[in-house]
């Protein structure tokens, strides 16, 4: 489907059930995959995505394709809906994605010392694991960045939109973010870590 | 008198190939299991939209047809109202002038 192909589609979707049926089927594995990344578990998945659809649903006829592409627009309300969910969790990040259990310091101390290959780091389930943990203790917004950019494979200025950042805001957010999850991807290949194409291009400025 | 070292070393610059953000990219994606919606979820809420959108679109037209019978109304009286003036200007016009016997 091309984007005027989806833009008659939401133009029809205000006043067309089926066509709002149609939008509803093309986003909501999506959105659903949105949710279950940032909830780790199904039932709330599930209840935000209805809540997005059904949010979606009620403020389709103010919607204007001028403001934000449609899919934008979407995922706006998905997020909102989801800063509500972390303000009500309390902020305590939830690790388990419903198939393993958390990392022990054992299992943690055990990663450490195996000096992983970067080709392999992600092959084992130790250091998904770990990864996940890592992704899960990050803030709410920088969550949402990397799961816009990495899975929905969105722009900086889609993002900011979203967020309701300016897209600065975005790269210097995204910057930081691939850091901090490359340190952690380090901390579990030492060896790794200290060599010179591991470390980027890393200036450092001996000063008095 | 001991002279203390006091090198200290400032980050200027943390750079990020784009070789290494894809590789990072990737780690993520791997790490993190698609999780698709189970297909009695997405059936049921498919159903429950659609039920409430057509009960929306109904009550949208329901809406117009009312809004749309009281402007009628109101136009209605309007057009009786002016043309009740109209009237009665032009039986002023052509009514005949009275005066009184005296004056």
């Amino acid at each position: 489907m091309t984007v005027d192909d989806e833009r008659d589609l939401v133009t029809r979707a205000k006043t067309e059930p089926e066509a709002f049926g149609e939008l509803y089927r093309r986003y909501v594995e999506r959105i659903y995959g949105y949710h279950y990344r940032h909830t780790s578990n199904r039932a709330d998945a599930e209840d935000l995505t209805s809540r997005t659809f059904f949010h979606a649903l009620r403020s389709m006829a103010g919607y204007r394709e001028t403001r934000a592409p449609f899919q934008t627009w979407l995922y706006r309300i998905a997020h909102n809906l989801l800063v509500n969910w972390y303000r009500d969790q309390g902020n305590h990040p939830t690790l388990s994605l419903d198939v393993d259990e958390p990392v022990t310091e054992v299992r943690m101390a055990m990663l450490q010392s195996a000096a992983l290959n970067p080709e392999t780091w992600i092959a084992t389930a130790e250091s998904r694991e770990t990864l996940r943990s890592a992704i899960a203790a990050l803030p709410q917004d920088r969550k949402t960045l990397i799961f816009l950019k990495f899975f929905e494979e969105m722009s900086n200025a889609e993002i900011a939109a979203v967020l309701g950042k300016p897209e600065g805001a975005i790269k210097a957010l995204y910057h930081r973010t691939l850091i901090h999850l490359r340190r952690t991807m380090e901390s579990l290949n030492p060896e790794d870590a200290g060599s010179p194409d591991r470390q980027g291009a890393i200036d450092a400025a001996e000063v008095q | 008198m001991l002279r203390k070292s006091s090198n200290r070393y400032v980050l200027l610059q943390e750079y990020v190939p784009v070789a290494e953000q894809r590789a990072i990219a990737k780690a993520v994606v791997a790490a993190l299991p698609a999780e698709r919606p189970a297909p009695a979820f997405v059936e049921q809420l498919g159903r429950d939209l659609l039920a409430e959108a057509r009960q929306r679109g109904q009550a949208t037209s329901r809406a117009t047809r009312v809004v749309a019978w009281v402007a009628g109304g109101v136009l209605s009286v309007a057009t009786g109202v002016v043309i009740w003036l109209l009237v009665q200007r032009t039986h002023e016009e052509h009514a005949p002038e009275l005066t009184l016997a005296g004056a």
